[in-house]
């Protein structure tokens, strides 16, 4: 049997502006993999999408500004950019998507030590996106500045017109055996 | 995707000068996890070193062949582009505020059971050092053409104080 084990997956809802996925992450596991691929925007719009928010373990969705990120931003078609938050509500994580044939995003994320109430939870992501004009590559790296359990994760688009069309979210646990 | 099958892994529950991982012994592509580690000092990184079987024992190999380059993110300056050559080690993870058990990563070896090639790794890491968020992205190589078993995990001062470090096989 793998070691990487899937545990959650989830198909992005037509309309809506968050998708929460709860009761995600366990004792079971220190490190997660999330597979966010083929999200795509319900309208003709290109959109970066805001990005993820952690869900606490009375399954509230975090929205102070507890988070922290460096990310490059790389699109094809103009310069590079460096994006740098030691506060924010959100944690943006280059997704880049249009309406379904235009563009979608996709992007491989590492979450460390989510349910572990002593720790800070920290995520690494790369990612792959395109709107009508676009692509954009990214690399990410985020912290959650609260040492507190966190049990789910919300993506997160924060303009109320750009609802997504649909897409998947799976999540793999990395199991760890010890003796 | 493929699968993973965990072939070491060490979690440290006192304080330890390094930790090593080994059981390279094909020539299939190899991960390396870290999580929650932390230094016993400061904010100090953790390096990598790979490691040799010499009559038996895995030994960290010291020699000035390690090269890397990588992108260091961090969140409240201007990106580095991080790079040097010749060096007795090679980065692993940023600086890891002692308090927080903060050192995370993801690395993938390759050519390590190859004696006729260098010996890569991939770099993906972040912490949580010096008041900000922090993360490599980049890449590494041993610039010796022999066999390597392992990895060798140690900071670069003092002691590993915790942290789960884990080796998998890619198959």
């Amino acid at each position: 049997m793998s070691a990487l084990r899937l545990i959650n997956e989830t198909e992005v809802a037509s309309g809506v502006t968050t998708v929460n996925i709860t009761d995600l992450f366990s004792a079971d596991f220190d490190i997660y993999q999330i597979e966010f691929s083929g999200i795509y925007q319900s309208t003709n719009v290109s959109n970066g999408i805001e990005g993820l928010r952690l869900i606490n373990a009375s399954g509230s969705v975090i929205t102070a500004s507890e988070y922290s990120y460096a990310n490059l931003n790389m699109p094809s078609g103009s310069a590079f950019a460096e994006n740098r938050f030691t506060t924010r509500d959100f944690i943006f994580f280059n997704l880049y998507a249009d309406q379904l044939g235009e563009g979608n995003a996709n992007a491989s994320m590492y979450i460390f030590n989510p349910n572990n109430s002593s720790s800070y939870t920290f995520l690494i992501s790369q990612a792959n996106g395109q709107t009508s004009t676009d692509m954009y590559a990214g690399k990410t790296i985020g912290v959650h500045l609260v040492a507190t359990q966190i049990k789910g994760i919300q993506l997160y688009e924060s303009t109320a017109l750009n609802t997504f069309g649909g897409g998947f979210i799976r999540t793999y646990g990395l199991r760890v055996d010890n003796g | 995707m493929g699968k993973l099958v965990q072939v070491a892994t060490n979690t440290v529950s006192s304080p330890t000068a390094s930790v090593t991982l080994t059981g390279i012994d094909s020539d299939d592509v190899y991960m390396v996890t870290i999580v929650g580690a932390s230094p016993s000092s400061g904010s100090d990184e953790i390096r990598i070193r790979v490691t040799k079987d010499v009559a038996g024992t895995p030994t960290p190999q010291t020699t000035a062949n390690y090269d890397w380059a990588d992108k260091f993110l961090r969140a409240s300056a201007a990106f580095i582009n991080d790079y040097n050559t010749n060096q007795t080690s090679t980065r692993g993870t940023g600086n890891i505020d002692n308090a927080l058990n903060g050192g995370n990563g993801i690395f993938y070896l390759y050519n390590f059971n190859n004696s006729s090639e260098y010996s890569f790794i991939t770099i993906e890491s972040v912490t949580y050092g010096f008041s900000e968020g922090r993360g490599y992205q980049g890449g590494t190589v041993y610039t010796v053409a022999e066999a390597h078993n392992g990895v060798y995990f140690f900071p670069s001062t003092g002691n590993i104080d915790s942290g789960t470090f884990t080796l998998y096989k890619v198959v």
